[in-house]
């Protein structure tokens, strides 16, 4: 079952409107556009997977949407902000307050405790989450006073999450986070995800080259070239246990 | 506390070493700043505060002799504040009890029924003289130290071949003599055989023959008239045969404190500079690094929504928190030099009254110096921390962009440091320029031992030739060192003649002496340029290299010489073409040949036409002593210096220095270490996760630790070849700033100074670096190579 993104409106509330969307790396010769002509609806509260072979574009995509960077040309609006009209203090408020990330290489502060790297990002937000009950609800509540070196990639990953949490995101922006993670590790941190962002009514928008994670997902983006190759809404999403890869 | 600020914390910490070796680097710099900063002002506010106290004199004029009364008429002169008459005169002393036979004294009359007005005396120990006349004497006290008197002492001034007894009744110091010396012309303290010696003018008088006279006027004006009062009190006193009237900035012991603050001035600046450049640099070094590990939660941060401003002071505040325990340090260091510079100068000059306030603001220019300079340094990396894009956290780690590599056909050990140099030109030299800094400061710290021991042992040499000059007083003709060469023991006596002069060229002027030069000495040479003996052509002098500069003159520059104390009926006045300028380490003479400095002014200035002003002597050793005693019981003999008491002066003016560039020597030692084990542990962090690759692939430990120690010294050599030229210079600027009235330099640099700067920083980066390989060893391999830092 699939649709074209203009035809799956949903009664749900919208989340990010990208419109004509395009991204062009240099100029002339070895200009590289790696979006084009990306439109896209996406409501409230779905755990999105975009998924694509390597060098599609899923990167440069997630990082638009998050603020990270800006377009060549066309719209993108998230939460009701429209982020091509936001100077780069206005798109790092929008960092602060609405999305969180999530990111293969976990970067946690080697020289802060899990607790101390939730802690950072929480005293940056307006209206913060308990850290303590966040990293609880990651399952990492014993290895809250552990250093990232002791901890498992697994773990690590999972004091991302609870970084991104803290600070009540409206969208967690996660780019290959299982890509460093063993099978098991990476399962047990979709896991985490999928629980956490629906216990708190959080939305997420997932990048892979990984197909079968796009078998949990509510939505499913195809990438291919820069371009949309499909979207589609899956009827019934598996539990992060079921997937194998 | 904020998150992120503990987290700059524990980086810190983790990198501990690092930052504390940076922050002693400068602490070191602002110690040397605060320390000789400190000693440096509060000498001169010592200076300015016996000047104020003790109403040091603005204006002197010497008189052949005039009434006491004339003295009523200048102090109603305009601008005249106060006015002393009194007499001055240099007298041979002799002295008992074991002391050296005979000194130079000059005696100065004080009034006993009322207090001085101007150039008032402390009391040190002892009375004051009584009201009675008596024959009490007032000693300055370094003579008195030098020559172990004490109130009680007795002391025989003799004046035209009378001795008299005299009392010491007080020791003294005086704003006249802060600096012991006789006249303008001597530029050494000669505390041992000079004394200035405080007499009462009723008892002074009459022995001398001038009851009622004075010949010498001391002023006190308005300040900023000092000249133009000067000449209009000379102009009143033209009937008593009046001299150049001397003003507070030539007075001889004011002019040689002042050249040596000044000489000391460059110290202030340059040397501090290095330090803190150079922790500056190894801040930069350090942060740069830290930076390049972090790009990826400098991202993450960012993509948080931390504006680019919080990265930035992040990264400054690392910058900050090593430039103020720096600060903190090296303030408390720095305080404690001064105080040991102080008590170091204070044992070679009696300052009336000197201070030990404690200037805190120099202290906080040292510590904000600090702050500064660690900031500045962290400056650059915090500002690429702070430009660093947010998407950068997605990334891996950027590998550095591979340049076309040049291709060596050389083994692999030497191929992969080299292109390790090479792959990072602009880092390799930022490092280069850490160990730079520290060969640097070693090098010139060496130069100033060398060019120091190079100008002592030349000097000496010079003294060497002779075993002992004799000075008359007054001058005698030739006839009387014919007759001394007669003396058994004697092998050899040549004439002398000094004669005061001002030497003026190109609006300059510098208070000298001129020396007749016989063309047959052997005794008292001059090396030219090439370090050969000169003589100067007739017509023409030869001057020292210090003087020519003071000058600003050149081969072949007129140069007019005065004689100071001209007066209307006794003057002298010449001109002469300068020679090539010759080194001389004491003082700063200008030579004439023997015939023409007599033509020039011993006949003008009324003396033998064959006048010499004293002799040089070669003795046989075991005469040495007869021959000395002797020349103290001769009638007419003022000074009688002996090699080994010229030497012990040498020492005394230079100790301070001496020990000063001792110092000097271990800190740039001590911060050679910490900048080069700095940037040692520094590469190696980089090297850290290549090196464990290349176990990997089964190099063994020994292969590594050759890798990176040929890379490493490759870098110090680097490091001490870019050193070089600019450690000259800078010693030479140094140098030639660092000259006084008194000892000028000549820049040597000896090879063993290259060649400890350039082995002990090899030293250093071969034992820096095995920190960093032991952990290199320690390495889990297989976390290595997949973990990033
Ligand atoms: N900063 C950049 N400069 C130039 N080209 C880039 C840059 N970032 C990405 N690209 C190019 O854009 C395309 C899409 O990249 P990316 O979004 O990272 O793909 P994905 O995440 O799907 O692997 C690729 O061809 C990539 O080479
Ligand atoms: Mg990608």
């Amino acid at each position: 079952m699939s649709a074209t993104g203009t035809e799956l409106q949903t009664t749900k509330p919208q989340l990010a409107h990208l419109e004509h969307l395009e991204k062009q790396y240099g100029e002339g010769e070895i200009a590289v556009h790696a979006l084009q002509d990306i439109n896209l609806e996406l409501p409230q509260g779905e755990f999105v997977v975009f998924v694509g072979p390597s060098g599609s574009g899923k990167t440069t995509l997630l990082n638009i949407i998050g603020g990270l960077d800006r377009p060549t040309r066309g719209r993108v609006v998230v939460a009701g902000r429209d982020l091509t009209n936001l100077d780069e203090a206005g798109l790092t408020r929008y960092r602060r307050d609405v999305v969180g990330f999530i990111f293969q290489f976990f970067n946690l502060v080697p020289t802060l405790t899990a607790r101390e790297n939730v802690e950072l990002v929480a005293e940056l937000a307006r209206d913060p989450l308990d850290p303590m009950q966040v990293l609880a609800a990651v399952g990492l509540k014993d290895r809250a006073e552990h250093f990232p070196a002791t901890l498992s990639g697994g773990e690590q990953q999972r004091v991302a999450l609870a970084r991104a949490l803290v600070k009540r995101p409206a969208l967690i922006l996660a780019d290959e986070p299982t890509g460093s993670l063993d099978y098991e590790t990476g399962i047990r941190v979709l896991q985490v995800m999928r629980e956490v962002t629906r216990d708190m009514g959080r939305s997420i928008f997932l990048v892979t080259h990984n197909s079968e994670i796009t078998r949990m997902a509510d939505r499913v983006v195809h990438l291919r070239s820069g371009r949309i190759a499909e979207v589609y809404v899956n009827p019934h999403p598996l539990a992060p246990e079921e997937l194998r890869w | 506390m904020n998150r992120l600020t503990l987290k700059l914390l524990r980086d810190l910490i983790a990198s501990r070493w690092q930052f504390l070796a940076i922050s002693l680097v400068a602490a070191l710099g602002v110690a040397m700043y605060q320390g000789s900063m400190l000693s440096y002002e509060r000498q001169k506010t010592s200076y300015q505060l016996s000047y104020d106290r003790l109403a040091f004199g603005d204006v002197w004029i010497a008189l052949r002799r005039a009434p006491r009364s004339v003295v009523t008429g200048i102090a109603r002169m305009p601008g005249v504040l106060a006015v002393e008459g009194r007499i001055a005169q240099f007298v041979e002393v002799e002295q008992k009890g074991g002391r050296r036979p005979r000194v130079v004294g000059r005696l100065l009359t004080l009034p006993t029924n009322r207090e001085v007005t101007i150039n008032r005396l402390r009391l040190l120990e002892g009375r004051w003289l009584g009201t009675q006349s008596r024959r009490e004497v007032l000693l300055e006290a370094s003579f008195a130290r030098a020559n172990r008197y004490r109130p009680g002492d007795r002391i025989y001034p003799k004046y035209l071949g009378k001795q008299v007894t005299f009392t010491v009744a007080g020791i003294v110091s005086s704003p006249e003599f802060i600096y012991p010396v006789m006249s303008a012309q001597f530029s050494l303290p000669m505390p041992e055989v000079f004394g200035a010696m405080f007499v009462p003018e009723e008892v002074i008088g009459p022995m001398l023959g001038m009851a009622g006279q004075i010949n010498e006027v001391v002023l006190r004006t308005v300040p900023g008239r000092e000249r133009e009062i000067a000449a209009a009190v000379k102009q009143r006193l033209n009937a008593y045969g009046p001299e150049e009237p001397v003003l507070r900035a030539e007075q001889p012991s004011n002019k040689l404190l002042q050249s040596d603050l000044e000489g000391n001035k460059p110290f202030l600046v340059i040397m501090p500079m290095l330090f803190l450049g150079s922790a500056a640099l190894a801040v930069g070094l350090v942060l740069a690094r830290w930076v390049q590990a972090q790009r990826g939660i400098i991202g993450f941060l960012r993509a948080s929504g931390f504006p680019a401003w919080r990265i930035l002071t992040h990264y400054l505040g690392a910058g900050l928190l090593v430039g103020m325990s720096g600060g903190v340090l090296g303030v408390v260091l720095g305080y404690l030099m001064g105080a040991w510079f102080g008590s170091a100068y204070e044992r070679v000059l009696k300052t009336p009254y000197t201070t030990a306030e404690g200037r805190p603001d120099i202290a906080l220019t040292a510590f904000l110096l600090s702050v500064g300079a660690c900031l500045l340094g962290a400056y650059g990396p915090a500002r690429q921390a702070a430009r660093i894009l947010p998407a950068e956290a997605m990334r891996g780690q950027v590998p550095a962009q591979p340049r076309r590599l040049l291709h060596f056909r050389m083994p692999l050990l030497v191929t992969i440091p080299v292109r390790n140099l090479l792959r990072r030109p602009l880092r390799t030299l930022g490092t280069a320029g850490g160990v730079a800094s520290a060969v640097i400061l070693m090098l010139i710290a060496g130069t100033f031992r060398d060019s120091m021991e190079g100008s002592i042992a030349q000097s000496l040499d010079d003294f060497r030739r002779y075993d002992i000059t004799v000075t008359f007083v007054p001058e005698r003709s030739e006839r009387f060192v014919r007759y001394i060469s007669t003396w058994p023991g004697v092998l050899r006596a040549e004439p002398t003649l000094d004669i005061p002069v001002r030497a003026y060229h190109a609006g300059f002027q510098k208070e000298t002496v001129v020396m007749g030069m016989t063309p047959d000495t052997r005794l008292r040479q001059v090396r030219g340029p090439a370090g050969l003996p000169v003589l100067p052509r007739p017509g023409t002098v030869l001057v020292s290299r210090a003087l020519a500069r003071r000058l600003r003159a050149e081969e072949g520059s007129l140069l007019r010489l005065v004689y100071p104390q001209n007066t209307r009926e006794r003057r002298a006045v010449a001109y002469r073409h300068m020679g090539a300028p010759v080194q001389s380490i004491v003082g700063m003479p200008i030579y004439m040949p023997m015939e023409e400095a007599r033509r020039l002014f011993a006949s003008r200035l009324q003396m033998p036409p064959d006048a010499v002003s004293g002799a040089v002597l070669d003795v046989h050793p075991h005469y040495l002593t007869q021959i000395r005693d002797r020349l103290y019981r001769t009638d007419g003999v003022g000074l009688t210096l002996t090699y080994a008491e010229l030497q012990r002066q040498i020492d005394e003016v230079t100790a301070f220095a001496q020990t000063f560039i001792s110092i000097m020597f271990l800190l740039g030692a001590a911060m050679a270490f910490a900048v080069v084990y700095t940037v040692t542990d520094i590469v190696l962090w980089e090297r850290t996760r290549e090196l464990a690759t290349l176990r990997t692939l089964g190099f063994g430990m020994d292969h590594l630790i050759r890798l990176v120690s040929l890379e490493n010294l490759l870098m110090a050599l680097i490091g001490g070849v870019i050193a070089v030229v600019p450690a000259l210079q800078i010693a030479r600027i140094m140098m030639e700033a660092a000259s006084t009235e008194g000892f000028s330099m000549q820049l040597v640099t000896y090879p063993r100074s290259y060649m400890m700067a350039l082995l002990g920083t090899m030293a250093v980066v071969f034992l820096a670096q095995w920190p960093g390989l032991r952990r290199v060893r320690r390495l889990d391999l297989a976390e290595a190579i997949r973990l990033r830092e």
